[in-house]
């Protein structure tokens, strides 16, 4: 019993950070209907600014945080100006092929600053576990679920509350309708890659502190984000919160009954699975977003 | 006999240029390692790069899985060599095959999605395959590795050091032949639509799902002899050929080097492989390099070296003249049956979607050299007929029946063999290819003996010229030939719908649905079409026009039909529908509803 409710903490704890990677993920998607391939190279990066950061300055991860998505999120921006914008009346290989030359350049530049050997970032708030009834759970796991449940929050009430948001979803709908209404897109589009990428540099603080990190991880980050959107309908920002948890869940859970090697070729049988029989993702899919 | 030889002569200019470049390598006194090695590298990654041509340049598909396909190989190749004893002439077959049925497994769930999911999904499939190398340890050797893989021995004879240069190269030549023969026929026109605009691959009837899984099978198939070469040459393998590295460098080779040309694969793998040997200064830099290069390459000079020296040649040198017209199109009709049979005949067809009723017990008949005229309201259901006819829309009930065929749910390259052809109401024509060229693959739907005739109709530049010379035809036909070798996008709208029709009737049909021909055309413009559209009648064409001008339509029109909310409201003469009572209730009354609507 203690020990599954250590793993199911354990495991929404990794949720919760692909949920992260997925959510900007999805935003960048919406806004411009190209995929950011550098998503996951932006979550290592994040990681290993924490890391970095840390000696520097002596505080907690949860103070920390912010000053990472800043940073993370100002690369985002840099990703969208050289990118994205110079290619956008292109065909979308362009634009898949300068993301993923973006995120090969951030990948080796961390590693040429960091080395290649995984690295751990201070904890959020304060290390050990609390006991609940027999279980022992970490202090960790609790406040990266509780940080990114947080995060998953502001956003939400970013998009759906504010008048950014409004005009964020338009973007999302119809970037004409949205410019001839005049919504100013191209600085919305900019905003979107700076938010997406501002929550993977959080998700990979929060990886770093709890997991280890290393500068080879961006791939997998990427496609688990992936897997999120396509478990949670291709679009939907709740759908890919709630498609990293499953994922998550399954991956832990999977990995612990047989292995870990089990857990990840089943993932993305799975995948391929949910792709031939329900191309629309697993939870449905806004309409009319496929290309 | 000589068939093989004149294919192989047709298609040698350019790839000539590199066979007698690497010939004249052979020739140096390459007796040191260091430069052989450094050109077996470069084969084999050009052999890669020529492999990806085919589903990144041809098919326009972003397969992030090539480097995958490439790792395949070179495992199957090192386990066969390991465990078994195999030597070349058996471990390089098998790498090709196994890489080629792995992406055939793959191609069903992942081949009809499109763009970023296609490339996403690709990853997906590198990156199981990198976890079961690391992961299978007793298989794979784990992250290890295996080593102790002989050098290329093909029936007993040793391919070591320069010999095995020279037969990585012969088959870099061979194989980039083939992806030049493939581009410049008329199943590379195919491919061009495919890539560009799959509407207007449908329109030309080309066979946009066929192409796209014999490309991606090509692709795995070629990457995989890759990776079976340079297990022989290097004689190791580890998880790192399952590396993205591998894709990386993929790229960088068909990037830089011009998208879609064999020459721009060699280019771009001289590149990617003498680059970092050059400059020593990059030790440990050079992906980081690569990067930078792949960046900077897409945003100043998207079509790479080669493609940027072609756009300067067609702006130094002028283009080809108007071919020939070769009037060799029979008339419309070609079935005798037809004039019995009606072409069409939709039987209660009914579509919804989503709870939204598109089509409703839709029943009606076109006869051979009958002109139907499809009017409607907005939203009425128009587009959805012209669309579940040309097979674009499966219905959800009911049959379509063309020339006495039942074809319902057919997909639209079958519909379109069997005689209909469509032209759409936003125009769909590829832009950078000249006018003639767009009409002209429209005639690859009819090369005769089905897949193996396409097979076939590659690098035979006999079946292009025709294909060209009845475009020519039928663009003189429509007077649109003073405007027949300039780029379709460069066409003013009306004449890129006339470019349309041409490349409808260039599938030589029996039925043509036009949605919305008149649309944006000037009064004498559409008096013109009109005339045409009449002559093309008198010979037996049957066509079915959608648009909102009534008065365009009722003078032409034998018989007019008027939907409204999916359902056939009126059907008759020109005369009786335009005073039937619901078509004057349901015109208004749509006008209003619009109206309140927006």
């Amino acid at each position: 019993m203690s020990d599954l409710l250590q793993l199911i903490v354990s495991a929404l704890s990794l949720g919760a950070t692909y949920a992260l990677v997925a959510l900007g993920f999805v935003l960048v998607l919406n806004a411009t209907n190209a995929v950011n391939f550098a998503q996951g190279e932006l979550v290592v990066a994040g990681g290993f600014l924490a890391i970095a950061l840390a000696p520097l300055l002596p505080v907690p991860g949860i103070v920390l945080l912010p000053l990472v998505a800043v940073a993370t999120g100002a690369i985002g921006l840099l990703l969208s100006a050289v990118a994205y914008f110079p290619l956008r009346r292109r065909p979308p290989t362009a634009v898949f092929v300068s993301t993923i030359a973006f995120g090969i350049i951030l990948q080796n530049s961390v590693l040429r600053l960091a080395g290649p050997e995984p690295g751990g970032a201070p904890p959020l708030l304060a290390d050990g576990a609390v006991e609940v009834g027999e279980a022992v759970v970490g202090r960790q796991s609790l406040a990266v679920v509780a940080a990114a449940a947080i995060l998953v929050l502001l956003v939400h009430i970013l998009i759906e509350r504010t008048q950014l948001g409004r005009r964020l979803r338009a973007t999302a709908q119809d970037p004409e309708i949205a410019r001839a209404l005049g919504v100013p897109v191209v600085p919305l589009i900019a905003v979107s890659f700076a938010l997406g990428a501002a929550l993977a540099g959080a998700a990979g603080l929060l990886v770093a502190n709890q997991f280890f990190i290393s500068p080879g991880d961006g791939a997998n980050f990427m496609l688990k984000a992936y897997i999120a959107v396509v478990v949670g309908g291709w679009g939907r920002i709740g759908g890919a919160v709630l498609g990293g948890l499953l994922i998550a869940l399954f991956e832990s859970f999977v990995a612990a009954a047989v292995s870990q090697l089990a857990a990840e070729v089943l993932l993305y049988v799975a995948l391929l699975a949910i792709l031939a029989f329900r191309p629309t993702g697993l939870l449905g899919e806004t309409a009319g977003r496929r290309a | 006999m000589t068939r093989p030889l004149l294919w192989f002569a047709e298609g040698i200019r350019l790839p000539l240029l590199f066979a007698a470049g690497a010939l004249a390598a052979f020739m140096l006194p390459l007796e040191a390692s260091y430069p052989v090695r450094l050109l077996t590298q470069v084969g084999v990654y050009a052999l890669l790069g020529i492999g990806y041509q085919f589903v990144f340049g041809l098919a326009g598909a972003f397969s992030l899985a090539q480097g995958a396909f490439f790792g395949v190989g070179a495992y199957v190749a090192a386990l066969a060599a390991l465990q078994w004893d195999w030597t070349g002439e058996l471990t390089l077959p098998a790498a090709v095959l196994v890489a080629t049925a792995m992406a055939a497994l793959a191609a069903a769930p992942v081949l009809r999605l499109r763009t970023h999911y296609f490339a996403l999904a690709t990853l997906g499939i590198a990156q199981v395959l990198f976890v079961l190398a690391v992961g299978w340890i007793d298989l794979t050797g784990g992250a290890n590795g295996l080593a102790g893989i002989g050098e290329l021995m093909l029936w007993d004879q040793r391919l070591d050091g320069r010999d095995g240069m020279v037969f990585v190269w012969i088959l870099v030549a061979v194989v980039g032949l083939l992806l030049y023969q493939v581009r410049r026929s008329l199943v590379g026109l195919a491919f061009d639509l495919v890539r560009t605009d799959p509407f207007a691959a449908i329109a030309a009837g080309a066979p946009a799902a066929r192409l796209r899984f014999a490309a991606f099978l090509a692709s795995a198939g070629i990457a995989g002899l890759a990776g079976a070469l340079q297990v022989h040459s290097i004689g190791v393998v580890s998880p790192e050929v399952l590396d993205f590295d591998i894709m990386i460098r993929c790229l960088v080779v068909v990037v830089v080097g011009g998208v879609a040309r064999t020459s721009g694969a060699i280019l771009g793998a001289f590149v990617v492989v003498l680059v970092p040997e050059w400059l020593h200064a990059l030790e440990g830099y050079r992906l980081l390099v690569f990067g930078a290069v792949l960046l900077a390459t897409i945003l100043f000079a998207p079509e790479g070296i080669i493609g940027t020296a072609e756009r300067l040649r067609r702006r130094w040198l002028p283009g080809p003249a108007l071919p020939r017209p070769l009037a060799t199109l029979r008339a419309p009709g070609r079935s005798l049956l037809a004039t019995t049979r009606p072409v069409l005949s939709l039987e209660r067809v009914a579509k919804g979607f989503g709870g939204v009723v598109a089509l409703e017990g839709v029943t009606l008949k076109v006869a051979r050299g009958e002109i139907f005229g499809l009017i409607g309201p907005n939203g009425s259901g128009k587009t959805t007929l012209v669309d579940v006819v040309t097979g674009m829309t499966a219905p959800d009930e009911g049959r379509v029946v063309v020339s006495g065929e039942d074809l319902t749910g057919r997909p639209p390259s079958v519909i379109s063999r069997h005689g209909v052809a469509r032209t759409f109401q936003t125009v769909h024509l590829h832009p950078d290819m000249t006018v003639l060229d767009n009409v002209a693959a429209a005639r690859l739907g009819d090369l005769p003996g089905g897949p193996l005739g396409t097979l076939l109709a590659i690098g035979t530049e006999r079946r292009l010229r025709r294909a060209r010379g009845e475009a020519a035809a039928i663009l003189e036909a429509l007077d649109l030939a003073a405007v027949a070798m300039r780029p379709g996008g460069t066409l003013a709208p009306a004449l890129q719908r006339r470019v349309e029709l041409a490349r409808a009737l260039a599938r030589n049909p029996e039925l043509v649905l036009l949605d919305e021909p008149a649309a944006g055309l000037s009064e004498p413009e559409q008096a013109h079409l009109a005339e045409r559209l009449r002559a093309l009648k008198t010979r037996g064409l049957a066509m079915i026009i959608v648009d909102h001008n009534l008065g365009f339509l009722l003078g032409l029109a034998d018989r007019v039909a008027c939907l409204d909310q999916g359902r056939l409201i009126a059907i008759g003469t020109p005369e009786q529908v335009r005073n039937d009572p619901d078509v004057v209730s349901a015109y208004i009354g749509g006008g209003i509803a619009a109206r309140a609507a927006s």
